[in-house]
């Protein structure tokens, strides 16, 4: 409701400024036109001498000027990472290609940084193309001193094997006994609560 | 003498009815208002677009600089915006004056709607004899307004057909240009008060001198190492 009078109120306002607003545009437009046609006339000149009107005037040239440097450093920066991404197979499928088989491979723009570093490397290195399979080494094999053998302290379960026998040590004898049922048996209608441990509630 | 008014039930419904239409009225030009108001913070933000690099890169670091160099490029930009529109209304004179020159008429009526004008295509009615006053008795009569022309083709008119629409295309153009350049205008005015403001909100003097005189301090007097007395050698 307050915006709703609100713009009553700029409405009047409007209205009342009106007129002013189309005098001060109507003085605009003729001004407008008059500088319009020595546009014109000033547009006409410069094509004739080979030169536009649109030309940047010396504060864009000075700006462009400035601004050069911070753009180049942008585009090299925007190149580094898009060789860090296809090196790392990021981004688009079809640029998976390695760059170059070459492993020393150095790209264009660090060419003039690498070159004492390519100079530094000896040509004639040579890589095996195979390299021999991994052998794992032995474990070492700890045999027991018999002094050794003789302070070993074994628990009392455990007895000194004295020989091996065929025969079972002690004989397996079947007892008979009673057959439990698999019902559950309910034994009494006992309360168990003073037993257990539990609530006592009471309904009384 | 009775001085008083006395308003029936039905005059008090027309006068509510005619005070509703009234603030109704008053409303819409409120939003048509704060419509173009809006139009027009758009379009002068494309000042910002053309003037924003010399400021940023500090090559404008002026007021004065700066208006006479968005002043430049304001008007530039209305004159790429409006060559089209002077054109199409250059066009539309230049019809209209080759058929004034050609049938040796200068009086010619543009808007006529009878035979040779633009009024030929429109719908003219008479709305002079609406209100009437009956012969007999006294009062108004309110009458319906007589239609006097319907919409026809006249092959006389052809050069008022291309004038006045080569004036409504060519003028609303050159006007909604107008309107950016006012808009830019005001737009610059703003952006020197606010791009190159030497503002002191916030700014005390004796609390800036504290600061620099307790960091001067901190600077010729480090503070000592607490564990140095603890150390025994």
């Amino acid at each position: 409701m307050v915006s709703f009078f609100k713009n009553f109120g700029k409405g009047v306002l409007y209205v009342l400024v009106l007129p002013f607003l189309l005098v001060g545009m109507a003085i605009y437009a003729v001004v407008a036109l008059f500088v319009f046609i020595f546009l014109a006339i000033k547009g006409l000149v410069l094509f004739f001498t080979g030169r536009s009107l649109y030309e940047d005037l010396p504060e864009d040239i000075e700006a462009k000027k400035r601004l050069a440097p911070a753009s180049a450093t942008n585009e090299q920066t925007q190149v580094t990472n898009k060789d860090i991404s296809s090196a790392l197979n990021i981004g688009e499928k079809e640029e998976t290609k390695p760059i170059s088989s070459d492993p020393f491979y150095v790209p264009e723009y660090l060419k003039s940084e690498t070159d004492q570093v390519e100079e530094s490397i000896p040509e004639e290195v040579l890589i095996s193309e195979t390299e021999p399979a991994f052998e794992p080494e032995p474990e070492p094999v700890i045999e027991e001193t018999p002094k050794q053998k003789e302070n070993i302290i074994r628990p009392s379960y455990e007895e000194e094997p004295d020989t091996f026998s065929d025969e079972p040590e002690d004989e397996i004898v079947l007892e008979k006994t009673e057959q439990k049922s698999n019902i559950l048996e309910i034994k009494d209608d006992e309360d168990d609560d003073e037993e257990s441990s539990g609530i006592n509630i009471d309904f009384d | 003498m009775n001085f008083l008014i006395t308003i029936s039930e039905n005059d008090k419904r027309l006068i509510f009815a005619l005070l509703l239409v009234f603030i109704l009225v008053f409303v819409l030009i409120g939003y048509i208002g704060f419509l173009i108001t809006r139009v027009m913070k758009w379009q002068g933000r494309k000042l910002d677009h053309f003037v924003a690099d010399p400021v940023i890169t500090r090559v404008i670091t002026s007021k004065k600089h700066f208006k006479r160099y968005a002043r430049k490029k304001n008007w530039r930009l209305f004159f790429k915006q409006s060559w089209a529109a002077v054109v199409i209304l250059l066009v539309g004179s230049l019809v209209l004056l080759f058929r004034d020159i050609f049938t040796h008429d200068f009086a010619y009526n543009v808007f006529e709607y009878k035979k040779t004008g633009f009024g030929t295509i429109l719908f003219i009615w008479d709305f002079s004899k609406c209100i009437t006053r009956p012969e007999s008795g006294s009062g108004l009569v309110l009458n319906w307004p007589v239609l006097i022309n319907s919409p026809h083709l006249e092959g006389q008119a052809w050069a008022s057909y291309v004038f006045v629409t080569c004036l409504i295309i060519g003028g609303l153009w050159y006007l909604i240009a107008l309107q950016a350049l006012i808009s830019r205008t005001i737009r610059m005015y703003q952006l020197c008060t606010s791009a190159f403001e030497k503002t002191l909100e916030g700014f005390n003097q004796t609390q800036q001198a504290a600061t620099i005189a307790a960091a001067k301090y901190q600077e010729n007097n480090p503070p000592s190492n607490n564990n140095s007395g603890n150390i025994n050698l």
